[in-house]
């Protein structure tokens, strides 16, 4: 600002709050506490991997008019679903619906589910009788039925092919459990075992939020705290305006092919103007391409959390504005029902979740970056490289599914190299220990590393992808995959280059090569399949996609590239290649050729 | 909303074995319950609100044209034609 002062000084000088700072900051507190030992009671007590060593999670508090008041994000994909999905079901519902006890859940696409994996739970709160808001939380559920075992069908050409679709619907009702319900699930789902621990983990969270409500209620007035929540929303409004207001107003369109949606062979498009107005954003997805047949189309909430996980980014990268439904305001899109971006019934879109969404956050910057381009970061890997399998277990004798995903390359930025081995970073989560991952299932890990030469060459590189080899160690495994960027990688920046491709190779028992999954099992995608079925001693290969590269390669500092192949990131060739440096070996060491780097670097 | 507007709020009714849903012609976001009703050139838009009316005709109508061809597919969605609407 030209006097001096920060925009959001000048907001709260404009405008001063009407709540003294110290009782709204502990208001603030006291419901992100709330949130997160909500977040805590499902971690603790959740029975499948995907919860209690993924995080694949939300936790959220919402007033009574549904309106989203404070949260425990671990999975920012789930971001979009958290200020739509509850309102949307009481509005549907209608308010009496809802009585002391209750608990609703729901994972319809088509009413602001994310994909069908991703259950909503929601529980009204009351205190002395009166309605004061609603607990949510909206979690992975690991297996929910479908054509493959962890529900997860790469080539499913419609919803009824990815599980066991549930509108809004009552799994308590005034603290009694609606068997009728529970039946149809746990009769639906493949480990029902895993789904009745999963679900009592959600709804203990439900309740612990309540019970601290209730506590809440009895330290502070009621009105207070309405008071507060409200005033506490309008603030994350002001302070994202201001932050918006100091973009440069224009309109930047970027688009993108996606090289096939697991039943057709065909590349689909995907396009985004961002119209930033004064103190307001339009996200416009007009002009994509229509929803495809199978499951890479995103639901409304998905695409909403792309928009909200690029705006953020952007313009509050540290996290510093409460996140509640105050700041989803100045947010505007427009997302074609129909669409690749906005699927509708009967479309699948188990893939759009995970596998558009990253893509459609680094499309979204894409178009950023033409208006500040010092804030954006490279494409990522833009997969989360999905791994699910499922059979019977050779110890136990049961029935067992795993959705498993692991990291790939994060672009390079203006500051720094992109991460290396990162899970999506729309998810957010953590990938499962190769020690839990071997304990639980009949694979044994035979590496797991750092893919070199994965990272986009770049004045800053980007991240590295991950590599890791599995051998079938029980007689039977059902492997369903839903890889991408097979074939199109993801782009770098100003001149930086892209990230490497993903791969999924196996080698059958008996067989000396690895192949493709086309070239073994006659898939349609390299890495979209579905039910293949691995026998023991059959070799899983995989490699995630990598970051593209941030500015000119041949600009990165020779140290830092020397270092690189130090590391056994960048290979020699490579380094040669693509960065103009020439390394070479001196008394057992790695050392640069000066006089050689100085002639690739002026050629 | 500088533009007069024709647009009415209707209470969706379907009954609970009504499967349909209805999602609005700008922003593409589920209506559950409540709708804006506003006929624009001779069709009748369902949107969330008069904001995304508003955004409609201020944006999108003069940057892309018609009605007819505010999306580049023909929707399945038995809800966008309108069916259960009261």
């Amino acid at each position: 600002m030209a006097d001096g002062r920060s925009a959001i000084e000048t907001i709260e000088k404009e405008r001063p709050l009407a709540i003294d700072t110290v009782t709204l900051n502990i208001v603030h507190n006291a419901l992100t506490n709330i949130a997160s030992e909500m977040a805590l009671v499902m971690l603790k007590t959740s029975y499948s991997t995907i919860f209690n060593e993924g995080l694949d999670f939300t936790t959220v508090l919402l007033d009574r008019h549904g309106d989203l008041i404070a949260e425990k994000n671990y999975t920012p994909s789930m971001m979009g679903a958290i200020p739509h999905t509850v309102k949307w079901a009481v509005e549907e519902k209608g308010i009496d619906h809802f009585h002391p006890g209750d608990v609703l859940v729901h994972n319809d696409c088509y009413r602001g589910g994310c994909h069908l994996p991703e259950h909503m739970m929601m529980r009204p709160m009351f205190v002395k009788d009166r309605l004061v808001g609603f607990a949510g939380n909206i979690g992975h559920i690991a297996e929910i039925g479908g054509k493959a075992p962890g529900s997860f069908a790469s080539d499913a050409t419609d919803i009824y092919q990815e599980g066991l679709r549930l509108p809004p619907v009552k799994l308590i009702d005034r603290g009694e459990y609606v068997e009728d319900v529970w039946r149809i699930v746990l009769a639906n789902h493949r480990t029902p075992h895993n789904t009745w621990g999963d679900f009592h983990a959600m709804i203990g969270s439900l309740e612990t939020a309540e019970r601290r409500m209730g506590e809440l209620a009895e330290r502070y007035d009621l009105a207070l705290i309405e008071r507060a929540t409200a005033e506490l929303m309008d603030y994350s409004e002001r302070r994202l305006r201001a932050e918006i207001r100091e973009l440069p107003d224009g309109e930047y369109s970027a688009s993108m092919l996606v090289e096939d949606d697991g039943v057709t062979a065909d590349p689909f498009e995907v396009k985004v103007t961002i119209v930033i107005r004064g103190d307001e954003i339009i996200a416009d997805f007009t002009g994509s391409s229509p929803q495809v047949r199978g499951p890479m189309n995103c639901t409304v909430v998905v695409v909403a959390s792309a928009i909200y996980n690029a705006v953020f980014s952007v313009t509050d990268p540290h996290s510093t504005i409460p996140r509640n439904s105050g700041c989803y305001r100045p947010v505007k899109f427009i997302a074609p029902a129909g669409s690749v971006v906005n699927v509708v019934h009967p479309g699948p879109c188990v893939g759009g979740n995970t596998d558009l969404q990253p893509k459609l956050i680094d499309l979204l910057l894409k178009a950023f970056s033409q208006a500040v381009p010092e804030r954006i970061a490279a494409a990522s890997g833009g997969s989360s490289s999905n791994f699910l399998f499922g059979g019977i277990h050779p110890v136990t004798g049961t029935y067992y599914t795993n959705y498993h995903f692991d990291g790939h390359g994060t672009g390079g930025t203006i500051q720094k190299d992109g991460n290396n081995g990162e899970i999506t970073r729309h998810s957010n989560c953590r990938n499962t220990p190769v020690e839990v991952f071997e304990g639980r299932y009949p694979f044994l890990n035979i590496e797991y590393r750092l893919m070199p030469d994965s990272g986009g060459a770049g004045e800053h590189r980007g991240g590295l992808a991950t590599t890791r080899t599995l051998e079938v160690t029980a007689d039977e495994i059902t492997l369903s995959c839903l890889f991408d960027r097979a074939k199109i990688p993801g782009w770098g920046l100003f001149n930086g280059k892209s990230g490497g491709l993903s791969q999924l190779l196996v080698k059958r028992a008996g067989d000396d090569q690895f192949r493709t999954f086309v070239a073994a099992f006659n898939t349609v995608s390299p890495t979209k399949f579905t039910n293949v079925l691995l026998k023991r001693g059959d070799v899983v290969r995989y490699v995630t996609p990598g970051g593209g590269g941030y500015g000119d390669p041949l600009r990165r500092d020779p140290a830092a590239v020397l270092a690189d192949v130090r590391n056994g990131w960048v290979s020699v060739a490579a380094a040669r290649r693509d960065y103009g440096v020439a390394v070479m070996e001196q008394n057992g060491d790695l050392t640069i050729d000066d006089a050689a780097t100085a002639v690739l670097r002026t050629v | 909303m500088e533009t007069e507007t024709n647009g009415r709020w209707v209470e969706i009714a379907r009954t609970w074995h009504d499967t349909a849903v209805t999602n609005c012609a700008l922003c593409g976001r589920l209506v559950p319950r409540r709708i804006w009703l506003v006929e624009i050139d001779g069709a009748v838009l369902p949107f969330c609100n008069e904001e995304c009316e508003g955004l409609y005709r201020s944006y999108w109508l003069p940057k892309y044209g018609q009605p007819e061809t505010r999306h580049n597919v023909k929707s399945p969605s038995p809800g966008l034609t309108g069916e259960g609407l009261g």
